[in-house]
C-alpha cells in the first residue's frame, strides 16, 4: 500500500502556499530597498551589512535575547515545582488541574493581555495591594515596562513549561527517588542529584524551545510595553509597516530565524556535554 | 499551588469587570450592572463571526490535509520521508509574524497573477491558517495512529472487506478522538491567533482578536470585556469537549503551545 501518496494534498498546499512564499521572502532580504516600498531586482548583502552595523538594530537583538532568557528562567523557577508535583499526582488530580492550565493557554493573547492591563496599572489591583501591604511606598511602574512584559510573557509560556517538563519526569521512575531516600539522601539531595540531573536533557530542550518562542513574540511585548519595550520582533514589523523596507524587514526576519537556531544547536551542543552518568547494572 | 491561581488570575479581571456598573475599567469593579452585553457594538459580533467561520473552515480543511498526511508520515516508509515531516511541521518554527508577513507579501504578490486579492479575503485568511495549523494536527494524531493496534485492521482484512472499507469502518473510528481534538487545536489556534492574521486582515474581514488588539490600542471599554468574556467561555468549552473525548492529551498541549 503506498501510503506515500497520501500526503500529496498537504504537500501540494504547503509547497504553492507556504514553501513558495518562503523562497520568495529569503530572495527578498537579498534586494535593495529603493524607498517608497519599491525594491530592486538587484542582489546585494547590503540589508544584512546595515543590519549587522547599525548599533540600534544590534542593541534590540541583545535586549530581546536578554529578556528571553530572564524569561526561560523565571518559568523554569516557577515552573518546575508545579511540573514536579504534578508528575506524581494521581490521575484524579492531574484531570481537574491540566485543564485549568491548558483553558489560559487557550484563551487570545490579546484578551489575557487585557487582563494585565488592568492589573498592572499604577491603579491596578496589583499596585494597590503592595501599596496596602505597605511593602511600596510608590506604585511601581509594571505596565509600559520590561516587568510588565516579563510577567506576561511568562504567564504565556508557564503552561507549555510546566507540561513539557512534567513529561519528562514522568519518565523518571519513582522507585530510583525512593531508593535514593532508602540510601539516605535527604529531600533536597534527591531533587538535585536524582531527578534534575536525569531530566537535565528535556529542560534543556524545553528552555531552548521557550526561548526560541519568546525570541519571536510580537503582540504581547507591544501591548504590554505600550510601544516602550522594544524586542527585535517588533522592529521587524516597524521596518515592513512602517518603513516599507519590505527587503530590509526580510533580512532582519531572516537574521532573526539563523541566529535562534544557531543558539538552538549552541546549546544543544554545550548542553550535552552535561549528562547523568548512564546506569550500568541493570 | 499559587502559580495555579496566577495562571487563571489575568482572566478574573475581565469576567469581573465586565460586569461593572461603572464605565471605567477598573478592577475591582463597583457595582455591578449586566448592560454592556447587550450593547456589544456591532462590529464585535461581525468579526466574532469571521473568526468563528474562519476557524471551523480550518479545522475541517486541516482534516482533510492531515488526516491522510499524518498517516503517509505514520505508516510510509519511502526515501524523504524526513522531509516531509520536517516541511509539514515547519511552520511552528517560524515566529508567527514572520509567518504573517511572508502571507502578506506573497498574497500581494499574487494579486497581479490571479486578479483577485487573497489579502483580506476569508480564503486567504483559511489558507493560511490551515498552513499554520496544520502541524497541530499532525502531532497530535501521529501518536494516536502510532498506538494504533495494526492488528485490528488485519483481522478486518482477513474477514474479507477491502482497504477503503477497513479503514473507514475501523481505523478511522478508534482514532477519532486523535483526529477530533487535531481538529480542537487547529481551530482554536486559529481562532486566537493575533500576530500572524494582523497582516491579512482588512477592514472588511476582520477577526476578533485583531479587532480587541486595534481597541486596546485607543480604548478599553466594558464592551470589550463583555466579548471577551464571551470569548473565554468559549473557549473553556473547546477545552471540555477536548477533555472529554481524549483525557489528559499531554504530547498534544505541548506541541501546540510551543
Amino acid at each position: 500500500m503506498r501510503w506515500g501518496l497520501l500526503f500529496i494534498p498537504a504537500m501540494v498546499v504547503f509547497g504553492i502556499f507556504y514553501l513558495i512564499p518562503l523562497i520568495m521572502f529569503v530572495l527578498s532580504s537579498f534586494h535593495p530597498d529603493l524607498g517608497l516600498g519599491r525594491s530592486g531586482a538587484t542582489y546585494t548583502i547590503e540589508n544584512f551589512r546595515h543590519l549587522f552595523t547599525d548599533r540600534f538594530y544590534l542593541l534590540v537583538l541583545w535586549n530581546t535575547a536578554k529578556l528571553s532568557f530572564y524569561i526561560v528562567i523565571i518559568s523554569l523557577i516557577l515552573g518546575f515545582p508545579v511540573a514536579y508535583f504534578l508528575a506524581r499526582s494521581s490521575q484524579k488530580v492531574m484531570r481537574v488541574l491540566i485543564p485549568i492550565l491548558v483553558l489560559s493557554s487557550f484563551v487570545t493573547l490579546v484578551i489575557r493581555a487585557m487582563g494585565w492591563v488592568v492589573l498592572l496599572g499604577n491603579n491596578g489591583l496589583v499596585n494597590k495591594t503592595l501599596l496596602l501591604l505597605g511593602a511600596i511606598s510608590d506604585p511601581i511602574q509594571l505596565l509600559n515596562h520590561p516587568r510588565g512584559v516579563v510577567l506576561g510573557m511568562v504567564h504565556y509560556v508557564l503552561p507549555l513549561m510546566i507540561l513539557a517538563i512534567m513529561s519528562v519526569i514522568q519518565t523518571i521512575p519513582r522507585s530510583l527517588e525512593q531508593a535514593a531516600e532508602n540510601l539516605g539522601a535527604s529531600r533536597l539531595h534527591v531533587y538535585t542529584r536524582v531527578i534534575f540531573p536525569l531530566s537535565f536533557n528535556g529542560i534543556l530542550a524545553t528552555s531552548l524551545m521557550v526561548f526560541s518562542l519568546n525570541m519571536g513574540v510580537f503582540a504581547s511585548p507591544l501591548l504590554l510595553g505600550g510601544g516602550k519595550v522594544y524586542v527585535f520582533p517588533i522592529l521587524i514589523y516597524q521596518e515592513i509597516m512602517a518603513k516599507t523596507h519590505y527587503a530590509m524587514g526580510a533580512a532582519m526576519a531572516l537574521a532573526l530565524i539563523l541566529l535562534v537556531l544557531f543558539i538552538n544547536i549552541l546549546s544543544f551542543a554545550i548542553g550535552s556535554k552535561y549528562q547523568a552518568p548512564r546506569r550500568r547494572a541493570w | 499551588m499559587a502559580i495555579m491561581v496566577f495562571l487563571v488570575s489575568p482572566l478574573v479581571p475581565v469576567i469581573a469587570s465586565s460586569f461593572s456598573g461603572s464605565n471605567i475599567v477598573i478592577f475591582p469593579p463597583e457595582g455591578f450592572s449586566l448592560r454592556w452585553y447587550p450593547n456589544i457594538p456591532a462590529n464585535y459580533w461581525r468579526s466574532l463571526g469571521v473568526s468563528l467561520i474562519v476557524a471551523g473552515l480550518t479545522a475541517i480543511f486541516v482534516c482533510f490535509l492531515g488526516v491522510p498526511a499524518t498517516f503517509a508520515l505514520v505508516r510510509g516508509n519511502y526515501p524523504g520521508r524526513n522531509f516531509v515531516r520536517a516541511l509539514l511541521m515547519s511552520p511552528l518554527q517560524v515566529p508567527l509574524v514572520v509567518s504573517g508577513l511572508i502571507f502578506m507579501q506573497f498574497y500581494f504578490s499574487l494579486t497581479y497573477i490571479i486578479k483577485m486579492s487573497l489579502l483580506g479575503s476569508l480564503t486567504g485568511l483559511t489558507i493560511a491558517h490551515v498552513i499554520l495549523g496544520l502541524p497541530f494536527m499532525i502531532s497530535t494524531l501521529g501518536p494516536v495512529l502510532e498506538r494504533f493496534r495494526v492488528g485490528l485492521e488485519e483481522v478486518a482484512l482477513s474477514l474479507g472487506a477491502n482497504r477503503w472499507r477497513t479503514i473507514k469502518r475501523v481505523t478511522l473510528p478508534v482514532i477519532s478522538p486523535g483526529i477530533f481534538s487535531g481538529a480542537m487545536y487547529a481551530f482554536i489556534s486559529s481562532f486566537s491567533d493575533v500576530a500572524a492574521t494582523l497582516f491579512l486582515v482588512s477592514s472588511k474581514t476582520m477577526t476578533l482578536p485583531v479587532e480587541i488588539f486595534y481597541a486596546m490600542e485607543f480604548d478599553i471599554s466594558p464592551s470589550v470585556l463583555a466579548i471577551s468574556t464571551l470569548v473565554i467561555l468559549l473557549s473553556a468549552a473547546v477545552v471540555k469537549l477536548i477533555y472529554r473525548f481524549t483525557g489528559a492529551d499531554i504530547k498534544g498541549e505541548v506541541q501546540r503551545l510551543g
